[in-house]
């Protein structure tokens, strides 16, 4: 839709930047948004400086400065379609996360962080090992797998979760090596969240090649791996163009294989559950007609987000309905 | 005269006047007789008790006697309860009295004219003092025994601002009331956040604003806040120098919780079906897809239709978590309101009320005045309530109006 004229108009006379903002976020309503944290961003970091200068020369300097980066931002965000979490370096994550996000590395979505805030929640009230007695558990370690973890926002969102005084170990694997780097960055930048018995591992690999067989007792392993078929990647009606300019084709294209080969290293690793992110209600389809999952061996079930999609495919092992049955309140 | 009283509320007064409206002398009549004029005792005197509440002492006195006597011939744990709560109150009561009564015998003495005494009524007036101090002690004590106390009087609290009539003047004026409440809670030193904060168009106002304040208590101090507030003054906007009037509402609410969706210790906890969610903007595929941040969330309280609507921060769990405080907030206030509006029905004649549709502060800049039209209090010191400091003054008014009004409805029940 084209916009109007009177749009850009009164956008222009509220802010000098909001018209840069239009051409993407199409509405004023929302490039306003944009505009305020994109300004608070800059201020924010600009404050420090501007209040120990003294010198007015060189406070116009810096006041200069700051509303070229302000401009710079708004005009890569409008005109470019950058990604904001790229250009502010960050996403705020679950409840006190900030996740730092670089080109190169999938932006965490808010669907991710929904399921995980509710998967997380739910093993912590409801799974005996952390509401088994303390003298019970203190040798045995709960073990978290993330698959394809990119930036470890599943991983420290679950670690934020689940820190108690129990004994939480959580890996999480990516095959590139910029999203490791990000990943232990942010492990430093939220090192609030692990403590004396929670660890957070980040390694690299291929989940296709790598030998996964020695880690065992794992006890869920949670993924968000690329679920984008070529098809859809390139419909505009399903993928937003900045999402194709400007995040890694590497961790958006994929299919029902990575669904097929997570559960043959739950197989492997004797994993209790698997959570996986997925793209809609046919892919699940998809991944149950590909037969990935043993029905033999797997309850699963999917569970919508609420903007109403089907988002994830919850599993667990027919064995281990004790520790995980509660997961059948969850899907649908 | 006309400034405060409404002919709409003077109609429902006057049942009589009614059918006379057009007759100008009707309600001019009536404002004589119904209009509260403005406060006019400058001493001090947060030493009286209210003579109802007095009334009320003494009659639980007899109870008191009643109770005592049937004690004696059977005990009855119920009964031994209700005589233990009572006896405390009585003793207050008793040493009120008392001191009252002394109170009355140094007054006579100190406005003695005859020779003897003059030299008495130096000393007189000092004891006088000092009884009048130990008399308002008693006073607040025997009031927390006989007004039930507010259950979130102890709870931080939340204030919504939004402007009502008068335009973009209206979502200045809702800025600088804001500020003020900001500026006060600086002064008191309490902690305090700002959760939302929608600016208008051309950035002069507010279209929206939530003020969190995390201070314990601070419901107490401020839920008589909430309603509509008026001002009058020329904007500066205004080219031909005329004078506007526009309001702002204000909502107050405690704070229930640290704002979790699935906290333990909330208070309210919600059935699932009972809140929709709404995920503004949400479209097409999402995941992978999508990467723009669409953080906005709405909340449909479906039972009572209340609908929150949160977009401020750029994640969309925060929204969430706040909007779930802020609807924990109004359905606890909509529930102690409506609480208080049936407690009330058993009053016939209404005179002021705590409705929300009424104004109850009006600040003029032209006169510097702020005026509060529950307690009928005026304060020509319209800059220190702006910036807080003199905001105290009208607060502690409007709770004295406010412990008045807990005794009226006391009668009732």
């Amino acid at each position: 839709m084209r916009i109007l004229p009177a749009v850009k108009i009164l956008a222009r006379r509220e802010s000098p930047y909001l018209p840069l903002l239009l051409p993407t976020l199409r509405d004023i309503d929302s490039a306003r948004r944009e505009l305020r944290w994109i300004a608070e961003h800059f201020h924010d970091r600009a404050a420090d400086g501007l209040a120990v200068e003294t010198n007015s020369q060189q406070k116009i300097k810096l006041k200069s400065s700051l509303y070229r980066k302000i401009w710079k931002a708004c005009f890569l965000r409008g005109y470019k379609g950058v990604p904001l979490q790229y250009i502010l370096g960050s996403q705020p994550f679950g409840d006190s996360l900030d996740i730092i996000c670089r080109p190169g590395v999938l932006i965490p979505r808010w669907e991710t962080e929904e399921w995980g805030v509710k998967i997380a929640r739910g093993i912590r009230q409801y799974h005996p090992f952390f509401n088994a007695e303390e003298n019970l558990s203190s040798q045995i370690i709960f073990n978290i797998l993330d698959l394809c973890t990119g930036t470890g926002c599943i991983a420290l969102l679950f670690a934020e979760q689940l820190k108690t005084n129990k004994n939480v170990l959580i890996t999480g694997i990516d095959i590139s090596q910029k999203a490791f780097t990000v990943a232990r960055d942010n492990r430093k930048a939220n090192d609030h969240v692990l403590g004396t018995n929670l660890s957070v591992l980040f390694k690299v690999g291929d989940i296709f090649t790598r030998d996964l067989s020695s880690m065992s007792n794992i006890d869920i392993i949670v993924s968000n791996p690329p679920y984008v078929s070529e098809e859809n990647y390139y419909s505009w009606t399903h993928t937003e163009r900045s999402v194709r300019n400007y995040e890694p084709r590497l961790a958006l294209i994929g299919g029902v294989e990575f669904y097929k080969r997570i559960f043959e290293i739950a197989t492997t690793t004797n994993a209790k559950a698997v959570v996986c992110e997925i793209s809609d209600g046919q892919q699940y389809r998809d991944i149950l007609d590909a037969n990935c999952v043993d029905s033999s061996l797997w309850c699963s079930g999917s569970m919508y987000d609420e903007a109403g999609v089907v988002r994830t495919i919850v599993s667990w092992r027919r064995d281990a309905e004790d520790e995980w049955g509660w997961l059948q309140n969850l899907i649908s | 005269m006309y400034s405060w009283c409404g002919r709409s509320i003077l109609r429902q007064l006057l049942p009589a006047a009614r059918s006379s409206y057009r007759v100008p002398l009707a309600p001019r009549f009536a404002t004589k007789t119904l209009c509260r004029y403005y406060s006019t005792d400058g001493e001090s005197s947060n030493y009286i008790l209210n003579s109802e509440l007095r009334a009320k002492a003494q009659a639980l006195k007899i109870e008191y006697k009643q109770l005592s006597e049937s004690l004696v011939n059977g005990y009855d744990d119920a009964k031994m309860r209700q005589h233990a709560k009572l006896e405390s109150l009585i003793n207050y009561a008793d040493e009120y009295e008392k001191l009252s009564a002394e109170v009355n015998d140094l007054q006579e003495l100190s406005t003695a004219t005859d020779e003897d005494s003059l030299q008495l009524r130096d000393d007189a007036l000092l004891e006088m003092e000092e009884i009048k101090q130990q008399m308002a002690s008693f006073r607040t004590k025997i009031e927390r025994l006989l007004i039930p106390s507010h259950p979130f009087a102890h709870y931080p609290c939340i204030m919504e601002f939004r402007p009502g009539i008068g335009g973009s003047e209206a979502a200045i004026f809702t800025k600088d009331l804001l500020e003020m409440y900001q500026n006060y809670c600086q002064a008191k030193k309490w902690k305090y956040s700002i959760l939302e904060y929608n600016p208008s168009g051309d950035g002069s106002g507010i279209l929206e604003g939530i003020l969190v304040i995390e201070e314990p208590g601070s419901y107490e101090r401020l839920r008589f806040e909430g309603g509509v507030h008026r001002v009058q003054r020329i904007p500066d906007t205004e080219t031909k120098g005329r004078m506007h009037t526009s309001t702002t509402a204000i909502v107050v609410m405690p704070q229930l919780d640290a704002g979790d969706e699935n906290s333990n210790e909330s208070e309210r906890s919600f059935a699932p079906g009972e809140v929709r969610v709404d995920i503004m903007r949400a479209r097409g595929a999402g995941g992978q897809h999508v990467n723009t941040t669409d953080s906005a969330v709405r909340l449909t309280h479906i039972p009572t239709g209340i609908v929150v609507a949160i977009q401020d921060a750029r994640s969309q769990h925060k929204n969430k978590a706040k909007a779930y405080m802020i609807l924990r907030g109004r359905l606890a206030e909509k529930e102690y309101n409506e609480k208080v509006a049936e407690e009330r029905k058993a009053r016939t004649s209404q005179v002021t009320s705590t409705d929300r549709s009424d104004k109850l502060r009006t600040y003029n800049y032209p006169q510097n005045r702020v005026t509060d039209h529950r307690c009928g209090f005026t304060m020509h010191d319209l800059s220190g309530c702006m910036d807080g400091s003199a905001l105290d003054t009208l607060l502690d008014k409007v709770q004295e109006w406010a412990t008045n009004e807990e005794v009226k409805n006391l009668q009732f029940q």
